[in-house]
């Protein structure tokens, strides 16, 4: 019969299902060049001291 | 200028508070190690007992100094990988003053005895209520960032930082529900199993959260940074942090083995906790292997020295705590001393090496400085403290196992082979290597403090200029 713990099964299996669809798109060929990207954000950009700049002008 | 230069004043405040909270949650954890060897060192006075002393060492290593250290780096990270300035300038300034007065009000009510008794939220009701709004208002800083970021993907590092902040605003208000009977008493809204279980709900997910996320998302910005190449794998990050931000709220039970939680709920946490190797894992492998092919730098940069080896620490530690909750190992581990060596093999091995770490790597830059005052003394400062940790973990480790040995031992009649003072005697020894070994920790601490002033006497904050899009 159909009772709250079918229902909680039906969760879990959802869930596990739902992290199986997560590693297959976070593997995919299509998001390579996304994370290659992603993964160098913390090198973007210089650290120019305000008062530097200043001194250059 | 303002909106051109990132907001580093609250960073730079956070980052000197966290060495200072440090001194202080870490003396008092010394002292308090020191009085479990020679008890007359209590002195009889009621506020400088273990404890009073105890609650207030938890919450000055754990939100004072762990906490100013998440704020001081998630606020720093968050502008340089969103490429913009940090939202809200006043309300940047009262997270810090606010997050500062609170652990004064700690500092001052918990040696007063006034508490809630409820492990790392001792805090009373009034400052709880504070604590709520000063996170709320840290979030609002946060996500407001992130909200008007230029850069088109949000980093994994604020992805962990984000979970952080959202679950302990989360955790911290369902815990502290309670009804007030007066300014310092209140009742909590739950009671008997129920008010246990969403205590270790909170505890465990503080660990989970507060200890782990946190500083992961530290992890995931200076690592790379300080080894000068992106992370290992950007894809696993995604993966081990969906899995991990959902597994580790379920495995709060394993806290209470063996008592009056319904059993089945004791062996889901078992479960949960278990599985939660792997999410741990692909976190420390990607850390560690970020270094692939240039595992030389480790040999003479001292602050990738404290960053690689509390990877190492966290992978042990989170090996040790799934073992620990299965139900068979627990019945010997539980109660013991092995559980403060393995929370202390995180706490001092992986929360505060990945912090002072990313801290050498960030006081120079806050300042305008190349570097620290002397790497000399940050290489000091490594090697005090490994053995330090070292020390205090084997010694918990040999005391917990003897501990639990001691309690299980049964005469052929039934019978208790050892009395609690027997086990409690052949402990001493152990309690003197755990204060050594706490002592080296709080000097490396001391050698650190001493560093940063030299670093930052006379220097002038940096000022750094927010890259504009061409």
């Amino acid at each position: 019969m159909f009772e709250l713990n079918t229902l909680r099964s039906i969760l879990t299996l959802a869930l596990f299902i739902l992290f199986i669809a997560i590693w297959i798109w976070a593997w995919s060929k299509d998001r390579k060049k996304e994370f290659k990207d992603a993964a160098n954000i913390p090198f973007q950009g210089d650290e120019i001291s305000a008062s530097l700049k200043e001194d250059k002008k | 200028m303002s909106t051109l230069i990132y907001n580093d004043t609250v960073v730079r405040q956070f980052s000197i508070m966290t060495v200072i909270w440090g001194i202080v949650g870490m003396l008092v954890g010394v002292i308090i190690a020191a009085q479990l060897v020679w008890p007359a060192l209590n002195f009889d006075l009621p506020w400088f007992t273990y404890s009073r002393l105890r609650p207030l060492h938890t919450n000055a290593v754990i939100f004072a100094f762990g906490g100013s250290g998440l704020m001081a780096t998630s606020l720093y990270v968050v502008q340089r990988t969103c490429q913009v300035r940090l939202f809200g300038n006043a309300l940047a300034s009262f997270v810090f003053w606010g997050w500062t007065l609170i652990i004064v009000f700690a500092a001052i009510t918990l040696p007063l005895g006034l508490t809630t008794g409820a492990e790392y939220a001792e805090l009373i009701w009034p400052i709880d209520f504070f604590l709520a709004i000063v996170w709320v208002a840290y979030g609002i800083v946060f996500f407001g960032t992130i909200i008007k970021r230029k850069t088109p993907h949000i980093y994994v590092a604020n992805w962990f930082f984000g979970a952080f902040i959202l679950t302990v605003a989360v955790l911290h208000i369902v815990r502290s529900l309670a009804i007030p009977v007066s300014l310092t008493e209140s009742y909590p809204i739950y009671a008997g199993a129920t008010d246990a279980m969403v205590q270790w709900w909170y505890g465990h997910n503080a660990v989970g959260f507060f200890l782990t996320a946190g500083f992961l998302g530290m992890m995931y910005y200076f690592v790379p940074k300080q080894a000068e190449r992106p992370i290992y794998s950007y894809r696993l990050s995604i993966v081990h942090f969906w899995a991990l931000i959902s597994i580790y709220m379920w495995a709060g039970p394993h806290h209470l083995h063996y008592t009056a939680l319904p059993d089945w709920i004791q062996s889901v946490g078992a479960v949960f906790s278990v599985v939660l190797l792997a999410p741990s894992w692909g976190g420390m492998i990607n850390g560690i292997m970020t270094l692939s092919g240039a595992w030389q730098k480790l040999r003479h940069d001292p602050i990738l020295k404290f960053l690689i080896v509390s990877l190492s620490f966290y992978g042990m530690s989170t090996f040790e705590g799934p073992m620990m909750a299965i139900k068979s190992v627990n019945a010997l581990s539980h109660y013991t001393e092995w559980t403060i060596g393995h929370v202390h093999s995180g706490a001092l091995g992986w929360v505060a090496m990945i912090t002072i770490g990313s801290l050498y790597y960030l006081i120079p830059k806050l300042f305008g400085k190349q570097d620290m005052f002397s790497m000399k003394l940050v290489e000091t400062h490594f090697w005090v403290s490994t053995i330090g940790i070292v020390l205090y973990v084997a010694s918990m480790w040999i005391a917990g196992v003897m501990q639990g040995l001691m309690w299980g031992a049964i005469n052929d009649d039934g019978t208790l082979t050892y009395s609690f003072v027997e086990s409690l005697l052949r402990m001493n020894p152990f309690y003197l290597i755990r204060f050594i070994g706490g002592s080296m920790f709080l000097a490396g601490m001391f050698i650190m403090a001493y560093n940063v002033f030299k670093t930052v006497r006379g220097a002038e904050p940096s000022n750094i200029l927010v890259p504009q899009q061409a």
